[in-house]
């Protein structure tokens, strides 16, 4: 399973190799905006969520979706907001806002054929819709099955962390320099959830678990990811079913990579070892041809 | 082979199979450039990410080169389908030759040849080392073994690649499942493919006992000579065709 995860530098190579990727379609306009707090999270307080679903309405207005009453992620709901309870205690019921995690390694954008899937220096992992085929790879991946399509403009779809609310990027069109945080975190009523700094989140959310208890979901679930979440309890105790610390792949995705390139690998090396030894001896002979009486040199090449 | 100006010429190629030859050339080399492309993950690619990050500041996205691919794709098939529809006669003596095995000759011609290849004639007989070499009929096993991948990887490719494309060009709701193990498989026989390719091109292009048989791609015709050396149960029937004409 080790060789499914990405090592540092790789992961460097690979964000890097993304970086390159050119600004375009939905992004037209006004090219890279740098980081300038590094890595942001958002933070969701189970905890304190009252399922008032505010957030759910903002997300829906911002981005013009058609407000499905759902408690499952499609392709037109970026997010949900889902009830779950304790195994231990049924009758302890707390809300859980779900969406996508934007994994810090995301295995989703590793998948895609298109390379349609970015993930930012500010932490949003975003599907470039334009460049989409919806083949369906990335939701096979995700280890939290995220993404899912939107029928109607044939394309997958999923929540980008607004980040055309604060990088002064476009997305279908919209962008605005004036907010500084996704549309659903200003609309909590009782301040569930939170938007900042990656290391400043998970400070502000230690100190609260250390006030009423739970679990810190996000730090090393799927690699970690850029969405915090406290969880009364461990997810297991919270009936949830928890990823791998290590990156999950798709038996197909894991074929690809463990089973066909070590089979084409070793088959090219062969039929280029076969080819190699042709060369030489065509070289070989053509040699002896033309200089058939010098027998010394004749003698060193079949040596 | 040195007077092969003058020398007789037989026919072995027609023009239908030249055309068909070097527009599989054309397509597969497209096909393979942009398959290629497509690999973004930097533990499946083997060539390395250079090429995708290529076509990407080309293209300017990926999906584009997607489009190229698939495109490419189809439009090969419908004109192979086309050919295979009005030549049907040709592909059927090509199936008909590539089926046709005897253990026992192969078996030596594949062992002989291949160390006549690498070992070279001097050494063989040095060795005290037979340099016979079982005659052949129209194509010898290299070329036939060489066929039967073409045509195994060929149907697996075709299949594989159109439900792809109907998958995501004109459902536009796959099945993921499905897809996901068709890009997998799409992904090992075209990769095993290419190292069957490279001995065919380094036989075709580069050796220079086979040039007569590059020449004869673009004119249809071997030298007598080439033929009676190369394939003689092939110039044998050939021969046997004319006197009785
Ligand atoms: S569905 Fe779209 S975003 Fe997802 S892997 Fe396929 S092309 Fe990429
Ligand atoms: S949660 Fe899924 S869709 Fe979101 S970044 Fe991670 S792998 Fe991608």
């Amino acid at each position: 399973m080790k060789k499914n995860t990405l090592s540092n530098k790789d992961r460097r190579v690979f964000l890097k190799s993304l970086a390159l990727m050119p600004v375009a379609g939905s992004f037209a306009g006004s090219g890279e905006a740098r980081a300038t707090t590094g890595v942001l999270a958002k933070l969701v307080d189970t905890t304190k969520c009252i399922g008032a679903l505010r957030c759910k309405s903002a997300c829906d207005s911002w981005n013009r979706l058609p407000a499905e009453r759902t408690t499952e992620l499609t392709g037109r709901t970026f997010m949900v907001v889902k009830r779950i309870s304790q195994v231990r205690n049924r009758e302890k019921i707390s809300f859980l806002k779900w969406q996508c995690q934007h994994c810090q390694n995301p295995a989703c954008a590793r998948v895609c054929p298109t390379k349609a899937i970015r993930k930012f220096d500010q932490g949003a992992v975003v599907i470039v819709e334009d460049k989409c085929i919806a083949c369906g790879s990335c939701h096979l991946a995700c280890p939290f099955d995220v993404p899912k399509f939107d029928f109607d403009m044939g394309v997958t779809r999923k929540c980008h962390l607004c980040f055309n609310r604060y990088t002064g990027l476009r997305y279908h069109g919209l962008k605005s320099r004036t907010w500084s945080k996704p549309a659903c975190v200003g609309s909590c009523p009782v301040s569930a959830l939170d938007f900042g700094p990656r290391e400043d989140m998970i400070r502000k959310a230690r100190a609260r678990i250390r006030d009423v208890g739970g679990y810190l979901y996000g730090v090393t679930e799927a690699g970690g990811t850029d969405v915090l979440t406290i969880l009364r309890e461990e997810p297991g105790k919270m009936g949830m079913v928890a990823p791998p610390a290590e990156l999950y792949y798709h038996p197909a995705h894991s074929f690809m990579s463990d089973v066909a390139k070590p089979l084409i690998v070793i088959a090219l090396g062969l039929s280029g070892l076969t080819v190699a030894g042709m060369l030489a001896q065509e070289i070989a002979t053509s040699l002896r041809e033309d200089s058939d009486d010098d027998q010394n040199d004749d003698q060193k090449k079949e040596g | 082979m040195q007077d092969n100006t003058q020398e007789r010429q037989i026919h072995r190629h027609d023009n239908a199979a030249i055309f068909m030859h070097w527009f599989n050339t054309v397509c597969w080399m497209v096909l393979f450039i942009t398959g290629m492309g497509l690999i973004f993950d930097p533990h499946v690619n083997y060539l390395g990410m250079w090429l995708p990050d290529f076509l990407v500041s080309v293209f300017g996205s990926g999906k584009t080169v997607a489009q190229i691919h698939m495109y490419t794709g189809v439009g090969w098939a419908l004109v192979f389908f086309v050919f295979f529809l009005f030549r049907f006669k040709m592909y059927a003596h090509f199936v008909r030759e590539v089926m046709s095995i005897n253990p026992a000759r192969d078996f030596t011609w594949m062992v002989r040849k291949n160390l006549q290849l690498l070992l070279g004639k001097n050494l063989l007989k040095k060795l005290g080392l037979s340099t016979e070499i079982p005659p052949q009929p129209f194509y010898n096993v290299g070329q036939k073994l060489f066929a039967h991948q073409t045509l195994v990887s060929g149907m697996l490719l075709f299949i594989t690649g159109l439900y792809m494309f109907v998958a995501v060009e004109i459902l536009a709701n796959p099945n993921p499942e499905f897809w996901v193990w068709a890009r997998a498989i799409h992904f090992l026989i075209a990769g095993l493919f290419l190292a069957g390719l490279l001995v065919h091109f380094y036989m075709a292009a580069i050796s220079s006992e086979e040039r007569p048989a590059l020449k004869s791609m673009f004119t249809g015709e071997v030298s007598e000579s080439y033929a009676k050396h190369h394939h003689k149960l092939w110039y044998q029937e050939v021969k046997d065709e004319t006197k009785k004409e």
